[in-house]
């Protein structure tokens, strides 16, 4: 079978099952689907250069800090937390995929792990704190000052 | 045997151990223990100095006749290394010798002298101290061990002249002597300084070996020596330095023998004669050190010749003959001071003693216009005390006219000015016979004058009394010049540690047999000329005399403590005064308080950025990530 | 590596021991076998590895100096055990997982004293944090132990995320972990060659790193988080931990960052001037004398990070394990005094040396160690860190800075002294001390005076 265009692209990026998959739809529908946009933007992916992951990476993470800042809600700044967290993390697999090197995408699992063990500690205060005071407001705890 | 060396000063430390904390328990049996351990001192020092005489000769000269023994790491920082090491050759040896055979003779004698003072064994704990902190000076291999042993002389001279502290003139006399000494200890700890920088070391062999390279700076050579030369001021009472040591005979007379006649006093000497290799090339130093000398040589037996106390009469004959050591220092006869020292720690130490004899018997006066006849009382002090005499006058054959005459010689001999130096040092020997012998007549010759029993001492006393003289008599033996067929012992022991100074400097003289014999002849008749006035004089003295004109000057000791009184206290009180007013009060205390002040405001307003609010700690952290950023990339271009 | 296998395992024990042991003195006294097997296997580790070694596929490093700091901290740790070991009991109902916490914290210890890759790091920092979110608010009846909780949780948690972007910075710089690596070493041989990213991810390293040892201006949390958390557990945060975090950063900053000094060093100097300003002059305000040891805790972490800034330099390797150990000594001294009263404030010690002579000073040879008084180990100890900056040669005046600042700490240090010595009052007690109290506190004022006179005992 000739493989052009479009079908070569992914071939290339995706495993031939999911190449299979798509060639079936395509020969019931002959028009193009979802998964070759996605086929589209995977191509993109390769060519784009890592300082864009960089970027968005940082952007998130300052979302991150910005929310941890603004946000008086402990559940919301843990969350923006774990927003930082997985910008690390994005960032990680972007190197990774550079280096091509397993390693990091291992630290990701490492911080996957222990920023779960971190968000139980954390959920387990902020139940202790609601029990106390009736509000997850971090701003109503401020008996210890000066 | 010499590296048992620490033996030496341990047993006086030992001894200074059990007498200090058993004081109050031990009663009569502490002077014992002291003098025990001195002994045992004096036993280790003598065998020593039998082994080093001995020593073999190419060993000898292989490490110029000295043995550093060493004992730990006294300084051992990354910077600085000091060793606590001990020097031991022919100079040290003979000061161990002289400091504990005298020292033995001096405890011996306290133990009757101090027998009823309440403050029997912390006298003999004193002067163990004293002892062991002599020691310690003499055995130095390097300056900081003998600045230790510098500083505790000094101390044990402090604590013992104040021995009797509940006379208040007697504290102000003990207060005096360490000031004056603190004065010259920083003229010593600023050329201890100075050698430090440059040499980066401050044991002998090591800054002597440095001496060929050294030498290109003569001005700083000069300026270390200069430095070292105040030190000896203060502790050998020089000018200027000189007037806490008459006052010093308020301690007890044994410590007037041991510590300001025989052995601290001439820490100086030793001191200078052990630095000789940085002395003999600074020739200004030495040509200041001359001057000083004869100044206070003078000025010192003018004073003598008219004081009634009979201790302070020895006080200033001490200081003149100090005077006469450094003279010799001065023209570089390192030899002859030494010799000197050792002729002089026997007669002065009897005199002393003596003195003490007679202060024993007539109940504590010292007014000698109070005494008189005391000859048919106390038959054995009157002959010992008549033997030193005639040594210090400088009678043939006697120790005193050896050493004395040795130093006048090399005067005589020294340089173009050498002659004039010489005269003047005549006149001075001349005032001494004259003051001892007026001492002697006013107080043995006449009649009685003053009251109750004088009485003849305990054997205990009189007996260090007959070795001393003894020794005063046969003292000079070892330093017979060459013009009487002797070799001169001593100046062969001394040669190895003067072998690099004389090197570069002479310190024999040069002096045909016929005119030597003819300098000795008229050094003896001047002696006697001045023997011969104090005869005149006083041999029917009435207390009655005043003294007018030069006389009463020099009763007064020229007013020179007066002077001292005008020119630096009293100033001296005054700008502190002032800087206590202004500078302290309105200066530093104005500072200090005013940043108390400050810190208790700024801390009442750093706390506030403690408010308590997490969200307000965050947005802290993160103004601080960024302020630390900030500073990082603005101070380091990246 | 037995030490960190065995303070792991100890910790489940403990938590087993809650279950198992009913009386509070049986779990006590597992958990100071375990200490004191946790310091006989530090010790048999140093023995066994005398020469470098790495261990877990390369991810750690151990040598000399990593075990013998172990054995000093763990050392430290049976000190604080022995002496607060019925305190920690009386916190709360769930004693035996409070000894639990603190040896999961010992595993964080240890896996910082010999990382050598970025991941035991984060591991090792977490490892030791999050067990004292916990302790911190162990006293769950009180409301102020809950805030120092959530403090030092969000807190904590927000310098995690800087943390490891820091990290992920630097491995997209390098393209390694391992800090022992070429790639690693070779990108931060010299400031030129060094890319802009490694420069970022050294500051936020930097910068979480001084959040953990409470460095300005970085350190509001700790005063509120010493102050609330119960007594018991703040001597613990305030110096085997903050003292442990030390070790971890000379080791990343002197060992990989070392030749690119430059890119940090005026952020770490800026740092120890706010922190010793800080520390100093607000513990000057101070009434509570725990919360005056919290700021004297941050000013005492100002002095410890001239042996970061002492870059290139021998001494700063001494100078923080002097002061580790005299530092984390003498404050176990002073909490272990400070919990057995009944008032906190400065008023509540007065006239505690006519009642309890030994408390009274033992605690004063421990804040004169503080103070940095001659013939004490402070002394020593500030003398090494402050020669360390010397002999590297930048930025003297520092020093004299530090040292006036070290003048305002003994007004504060000074004023306990004065109210037990010289003010008359009651003192009234929380508990009494028995005679094994005041014998270990007598042994740790000892072991102060001794390293005071032979300061390097403790360099091994």
């Amino acid at each position: 079978m000739q493989k052009d265009g479009l079908e070569a692209i992914i071939m290339e990026i995706c495993n031939p099952i999911i190449y299979h998959f798509l060639r079936s739809l395509k020969n019931n529908s002959q028009t193009i689907t979802i998964f070759e946009l996605q086929a589209l933007f995977l191509r993109h992916f390769k060519k784009m250069p890592s300082q864009y992951y960089l970027f968005l990476s940082l952007a998130l993470f300052c979302i991150g800090v910005m929310g941890v800042l603004m946000r008086r809600n402990a559940i919301i700044i843990l969350m923006c937390i774990e927003l930082m967290l997985n910008a690390v993390n994005l960032l990680l697999v972007t190197f990774s995929k550079m280096y091509n090197d397993p390693n990091a995408q291992l630290f990701v699992f490492f911080i996957m792990v222990v920023a779960a063990a971190e968000v139980s500690i954390g959920l387990a205060i902020i139940v202790m704190m609601y029990r106390k005071v009736h509000s997850i407001d971090v701003h109503i705890l401020n008996r210890l000052k000066n | 045997m010499l590296n048992l060396v620490w033996l030496v000063p341990l047993f006086p430390l030992i001894g200074f151990i059990i007498t200090g904390l058993g004081r109050n328990h031990l009663g009569k049996a502490s002077g014992w223990i002291a003098s025990l351990a001195i002994l045992a001192s004096f036993v280790v020092s003598a065998l020593i100095f039998i082994e080093l005489k001995t020593l073999p000769e190419d060993i000898a000269e292989h490490t110029t006749g000295s043995h550093v023994v060493h004992l730990f790491n006294f300084i051992n920082t990354h910077a600085m290394q000091i060793a606590f090491d001990f020097q031991i050759d022919a100079l040290s040896s003979i000061f161990l010798l002289v400091i504990t055979g005298i020292g033995f003779l001096i405890h011996i004698y306290s133990i009757s002298y101090m027998s009823h003072d309440e403050g029997f064994g912390k006298f003999f704990a004193y002067l163990n101290l004293f002892v062991f902190s002599m020691l310690l000076l003499v055995l130095g291999a390097n300056y900081l061990i003998l600045f230790i042993g510098w500083e505790g002389v000094g101390l044990c001279s402090y604590l013992l002249i104040g021995f009797w502290y509940k006379n208040i003139a007697y504290t102000d006399a003990a207060k005096k002597a360490f000031i004056m000494n603190r004065i010259g200890d920083l003229g010593f700890l600023i050329g201890m300084f100075l050698l430090y920088s440059k040499c980066n070391a401050l044991d002998f062999k090591s800054i002597e070996n440095m001496m060929p390279t050294l030498m290109n700076d003569p001005s700083y050579i000069t300026a270390v020596a200069l430095c070292f030369f105040i030190g000896a001021t203060g502790k050998s009472a020089q000018i200027p330095l000189f007037t806490w040591l008459p006052d010093a005979m308020a301690g007890p007379t044994p410590v007037s023998a041991l510590i300001h006649a025989a052995t601290m006093v001439t820490a100086g000497v030793y001191m200078i004669a052990r630095s000789n290799f940085l002395y003999s090339v600074a020739p200004i130093a030495q040509q200041v050190i001359l001057i000083i000398g004869l100044a206070t040589a003078l000025l010192a037996a003018t004073i003598a010749t008219q004081q009634n106390d009979i201790k302070k009469v020895l006080a200033y004959s001490t200081v003149s003959q100090l005077g006469f050591m450094f003279m010799a220092l001065g023209v570089g006869a390192y030899t002859a001071a030494i010799f000197h020292v050792i002729t002089h720690a026997f007669f002065k130490a009897l005199l002393f003693l003596g003195s003490g004899s007679v202060i024993h018997a007539v109940d504590g006066e010292q007014d000698i216009r109070n005494m008189g006849g005391l000859k048919k009382y106390m038959k054995i002090t009157y002959i010992t005390f008549f033997i030193g005499c005639i040594a210090i006058a400088g009678i043939p054959p006697l120790s005193g006219f050896f050493s004395k005459d040795e130093i006048m010689m090399h005067i005589f001999t020294h340089g173009t000015n050498g002659k004039i130096f010489w005269i003047l040092g005549m006149l001075a020997a001349m005032m001494t016979a004259y003051y001892m012998f007026r001492l002697l007549f006013i107080t043995f010759h006449g009649t009685y004058r003053g009251k109750g029993h004088p009485h003849e001492s305990p054997a205990l006393m009189t007996m260090p009394l007959i070795v001393l003289a003894a020794l005063s008599i046969v003292g000079g033996f070892i330093g017979i010049p060459e013009v009487f067929g002797g070799h001169h012992a001593l100046n062969a022991f001394l040669e190895p540690i003067l072998l690099k100074s004389q090197a570069l400097q002479t310190s024999i003289y040069e002096l045909s047999h016929q005119n030597e014999i003819l300098l000795m002849g008229v050094a003896v008749f001047i002696a006697c000329i001045g023997i011969t006035m104090a005869w005149f004089g006083f041999k029917k003295y009435n207390a009655a005399d005043t003294t007018k004109g030069i006389a009463k000057f020099a009763e007064d000791k020229w007013y020179i403590d007066e002077l001292y009184d005008k020119v630096i206290v009293k100033p001296l009180f005054g700008i502190s005064k002032w800087i206590e007013k202004i500078i302290e009060k309105a200066g530093i205390d104005g500072i200090v308080n005013g940043v108390g002040r400050l810190i208790q405001v700024g801390s009442t307003k750093i706390r506030l950025l403690q408010s308590g609010l997490v969200g307000f700690y965050l947005f802290m952290f993160v103004l601080g990530i960024i302020l630390l950023f900030a500073l990082q990339m603005w101070l380091v271009k990246f | 590596m037995n030490a960190i296998v065995l303070s792991g395992i100890w910790g489940v024990v403990m938590m087993f021991a809650g279950l198992f042991l009913k009386s509070s003195k049986q779990i006590q006294w597992t958990a100071l076998l375990g200490i004191i097997a946790l310091l006989v296997v530090s010790i048999l580790d140093y023995q066994a590895h005398s020469v470098q070694a790495q261990t877990y596929f390369g991810m750690m490093t151990i040598d000399v100096y990593t075990s013998w700091f172990s054995i000093l901290i763990t050392a430290c740790c049976a000190m604080y055990l022995l002496i607060f070991h019925k305190d920690i009991a009386a916190v709360g109902k769930n004693e035996a997982e409070y000894f639990a916490l603190i040896f999961f914290v010992m595993c964080g210890v240890y896996l910082l004293a010999s990382y050598s890759n970025l991941l035991i790091l984060f591991l090792g920092i977490e490892i030791l944090s999050i067990p004292q979110y916990i302790l911190a608010g162990s006293d769950k009846e009180n409301i102020k132990s809950n805030e120092a909780s959530l403090k030092y949780f969000l807190m904590g948690a927000f310098s995690t995320g800087l943390l490891l972007m820091g990290m992920t910075l630097i491995y997209g710089a390098t393209g390694s972990f391992d800090i022992t690596s070429e790639k690693f070493v070779g990108q931060f041989e010299q400031l030129s060659s060094m890319s802009s990213l490694s420069f970022v991810g050294i500051l936020l390293l930097l910068i979480s790193f001084g959040f953990k040892v409470s460095a300005a201006p970085l350190h509001l949390w700790t005063p509120d988080v010493y102050d609330g958390s119960p007594t018991a557990f703040t001597p613990f945060m305030a110096t085997i931990v903050k003292v442990s975090v030390f070790v971890a950063f000379i080791r990343l900053f002197h060992f990989s960052f070392g030749n690119v000094s430059d890119a940090w060093q005026i952020a770490i100097a800026s740092m120890i001037v706010l922190t010793l300003i800080i520390g100093n002059v607000t513990a000057v305000y101070q009434q509570s004398l725990k919360r005056m040891m919290a700021y004297s805790s941050i000013a005492q972490a100002g002095f410890m990070l001239f042996s970061i800034f002492a870059v290139n330099s021998t001494l700063a390797y001494k100078g923080i394990l002097l002061y580790s150990v005299v530092y984390s000594l003498a404050s176990i001294g002073v909490f272990a005094v400070i919990i057995k009263m009944k008032d906190y404030t400065y008023d509540g010690f007065n006239g505690l040396a006519k009642k309890q002579p030994v408390l009274a000073f033992t605690a004063t040879v421990c804040l004169l160690s503080l103070v940095g008084i001659p013939l004490t180990g402070g002394f020593f100890a500030k003398y090494f860190v402050l020669s360390a900056v010397v002999e590297q040669g930048k930025y003297i005046w520092i020093v004299v800075f530090a040292v006036l600042m070290a003048a305002i700490s003994a007004y504060y240090y000074f004023r306990v002294i004065r109210s037990m010595y010289f003010k008359t009052g009651e003192a009234a007690m929380h508990t009494e001390p028995t005679t094994w109290d005041k014998t270990l506190l007598i042994l740790n004022a000892m072991i102060i005076l001794l390293l005071g006179v032979l300061p390097s005992l403790v360099f091994g």
